[in-house]
């Protein structure tokens, strides 16, 4: 009984985080023709990413790679060889979610074919955080289960019993 | 009868300036055994020094042999306790906290059997703060009787309790007394209760043990001679008595009785005269009998109080 | 041994079901958890890089980790400072206002056995709610893993904690035998003692042995200031001496007490 409890406690807990509003992290900084400039951040779950720059007429193309890719970037130098998660080329801003498959360090990297851009980027978590609702949500299931089947077993047992007693 | 159940020499304990025992000397037969004083007596610190609760200034007390200042939890493990005004955890429901406690002691009645005991049985499922005075106090008697004690130590056990639950406790202290030879220290204020139990009792004032031994002897001893008058208006019989011959004392007792004092050779001659004074006063006189309860005792006790040493 | 051991079953049941019942426990649980999540599952800090300053994604990892485990822990400090004091309060000094104390001690129970128990208690249900929020929010928050030697130091530097702020009350629990005069006492002093060791010329040493948390955290989040490993294992030490101290003190005190 008293587990069940604390396992639901967990549960809602899990719930009401996965609600919870994120703060925005800025990064960005100078990109020029021929190098990149990246962002990297930690995430659990899918984020609100707005990318913006100085110059509204020039094209830039954004990027987001796992940490071994943007580890891979930094020692070749260029985008070459990494394989990305999600591309989006020729775009002149960006404002939309950026799903990621599993928590970790990410990189949004970005290139352009301007002479110099100046970068803004703004990241924030998407709420609700799946992982954690569906972790919440899942507890709370259990133990609801549990706990019906509990009652079920005792009220059978009792009527077994009843029934012997008659 | 054995050796001593309770044995206490010399004991004394002061608290700050208050002196609440006074080189109290005390043996306790096996049996049931009546401790009586009034409000501030000693009693109570009494029982707490002898479950080793607190430690006297001086002197030594033991409890079936154990020394209680070195031996309490030996002492705890043989005796069970109800201390008056228990107090027991709130929230718990009173079966799994008498299963707890049964589980304090190595052998022990069942919990169910307790409460089966005491007519708990049907308050089993209740919460321990929801009880009403009276299934309070009686949840406090089962568990004194919890881990099969030698001794129980009860301080006012019947208060709380209405006329039929109290007399169902006496019939079981008396009962397990000579069935099982559980001894009982019984410290009461209701002291018919006590004289319709105890084998032997003492009498505790300011501290100081006043008189102790068997009930009927004690009674025998300080009553003797001494009779109560039960009229319509006691005030004024006493004044009306006043200067009887061989009527050696007389003091009121209530609105309506008048203990007097005469030998027994002049008993008729002073209840002729006194009943004469009363119709004379017309004041009605509704019966004379012997004043030899445990209680008239005790006041007599109380009256000469501390016998010089 | 079979007696003591159905004594112990008995009593912890009985300390769980008067003082630990619905919903206390399960309050510590979620506002431990809540506290280790709550700064940790925004994006938080990030590191800018480009090909003229590959170095900035090297050192993310480490440092991202050490701020993650420093942000879960550190409201763990304030919690547990005011929930510990109230919590041994309530355990020990209001059975000596409420009386059940003496009902307790009626039964065969020692009472260095009846203190330390009700002590142990205190110390390990706030320690593993935090404890287990911590790896928790490690596993669900975190995102990347932090050092397990950081992790270990800091677990042990929370459970310090507790048992050194529980020892400072369950004394003042023994001698004022007044729930709300220790309770309050446990807060003041600690934060007192806190105050005095923040103050310019106050040994290194005795300021870690007072917080030793603080003293861990400051550690693992490292930089300028921060103490050596050293200097926060010999806080820890010096902790636990000292609640050891206490706690001896307190059952020393509590055997010679008037029920």
């Amino acid at each position: 009984m008293r587990i069940a409890r604390i396992v639901l406690v967990y549960g809602l807990v899990f719930v009401i985080l996965s609600f919870l509003p994120g703060t925005v992290a800025y990064g960005g900084g100078g990109a020029s023709e021929g190098s990149y400039v990246g962002t990297t951040f930690r995430a659990l779950n899918d984020i609100w990413v707005e990318v913006d720059t100085d110059n509204e007429t020039c094209h830039f193309s954004l990027y987001l790679l796992d940490y071994e890719n943007t580890n891979k970037a930094l020692q070749d130098g260029n985008l070459g060889d990494t394989e990305f998660l999600v591309a989006h080329t020729d775009i002149v801003a960006f404002s939309g979610v950026i799903r990621i498959p599993y928590s970790g360090v990410y990189s949004l990297v970005l290139t352009t074919q301007a002479d110099f851009l100046w970068v803004h980027i703004r990241v924030t978590a998407v709420v609700p955080r799946i992982q954690l609702l569906v972790a919440g949500g899942g507890l709370i299931l259990v133990v609801v289960v549990v706990m019906g089947l509990r009652i079920v077993i005792l009220r059978s047992k009792a009527k077994a019993t009843h029934q012997i007693g008659r | 009868m054995g050796e001593s159940v309770v044995s206490v020499r010399g004991l004394t304990k002061h608290f700050g300036d208050i002196c609440a025992l006074d080189s109290v000397n005390l043996e306790v037969k096996p049996g049931i055994f009546g401790f009586i004083g009034p409000n501030g007596a000693g009693k109570t610190t009494l029982l707490r020094i002898l479950l080793g609760l607190i430690r006297p200034n001086n002197g030594s007390a033991e409890v079936l042999g154990f020394d209680t200042s070195s031996d309490s939890l030996a002492i705890r493990e043989r005796v069970g306790v109800l201390h008056e005004r228990p107090v027991f955890p709130g929230p718990i429901r009173v079966l799994e906290y008498v299963r707890d406690v049964v589980r304090f002691y190595g052998d022990s009645q069942s919990a169910e059997q307790l409460l089966k005991t005491v007519g708990m049985q049907d308050a089993a499922n209740r919460r321990m703060d929801q009880l009403s005075a009276g299934m309070y106090q009686r949840i406090g008697i089962a568990l004194a009787f919890a881990g099969n004690p030698r001794l129980i130590f009860l301080d006012e056990p019947t208060s709380n309790l209405d006329i039929e639950s109290r007399d169902r406790m006496l019939d079981l202290i008396v009962e397990e007394n000579k069935e099982s030879g559980v001894s009982f220290f019984i410290s009461s204020h209701i002291l018919s209760e006590l004289e319709r139990v105890c084998h032997n009792v003492a009498f505790i004032n300011q501290g100081r043990i006043l008189e102790d031994g068997p009930v009927q002897e004690l009674i025998g001893k300080y009553t003797a001679g001494r009779y109560r008058v039960r009229s319509s208006d006691a005030n004024r019989l006493l004044n009306g008595i006043k200067g009887i011959s061989h009527l050696d004392a007389a003091e009121i007792r209530g609105s309506t009785s008048v203990i007097i004092s005469a030998r027994e050779e002049h008993l008729e001659e002073v209840i002729a005269d006194i009943r004469r004074a009363a119709n004379s006063a017309s004041i009605k006189v509704y019966g004379v009998e012997p004043a030899c309860t445990l209680e008239d005792t005790f006041r007599e006790v109380m009256r000469l109080g501390p016998a010089e040493e | 041994m079979v007696q003591q051991k159905s004594r112990t079953r008995a009593f912890l049941s009985l300390e769980i079901k008067s003082f630990y019942r619905f919903p206390i426990v399960e309050c510590f649980v979620g506002v431990f958890t809540l506290l280790a999540f709550l700064n940790v599952l925004s994006v938080g800090s990030v590191t800018d890089f480009d090909v003229e300053s590959p170095e900035n994604l090297a050192g993310f990892l480490q440092s991202a980790a050490s701020a993650l485990l420093y942000l879960s822990v550190f409201p763990f400090m304030y919690l547990l400072v005011l929930l510990v004091p109230v919590l041994v309060s309530l355990v020990i000094a209001k059975p000596f206002e409420d009386g059940t104390i003496r009902t307790i001690l009626t039964h065969p129970i020692k009472r260095s056995f009846l203190l330390l128990t009700k002590i142990l208690i205190t110390v390990v249900l706030p320690g593993t709610a935090a404890t287990v929020a911590l790896l928790l929010a490690i596993q669900f928050g975190f995102g990347i893993q932090p050092s397990v030697s950081q992790v270990a130091l800091l677990v042990g530097s929370i459970w310090v904690f507790i048992l050194s702020v529980a020892s400072v009350t369950t004394l003042l629990s023994v001698i004022s035998k007044k729930a709300a005069t220790s309770a309050t006492g446990g807060v003041v002093l600690w934060y007192s003692m806190v105050l005095l060791a923040d103050l310019y010329g106050f040994p290194e040493t005795a300021r870690h042995v007072i917080n030793p948390l603080s003293a861990a955290l400051a550690y693992v989040l490292g930089g300028d200031g921060a103490p050596l490993l050293a200097d926060v294992l010999v806080g820890l030490l010096g902790a636990l001496s000292m609640a050891f101290v206490f706690i001896v003190v307190s059952i020393a005190l509590f055997e010679r007490s008037e029920i």
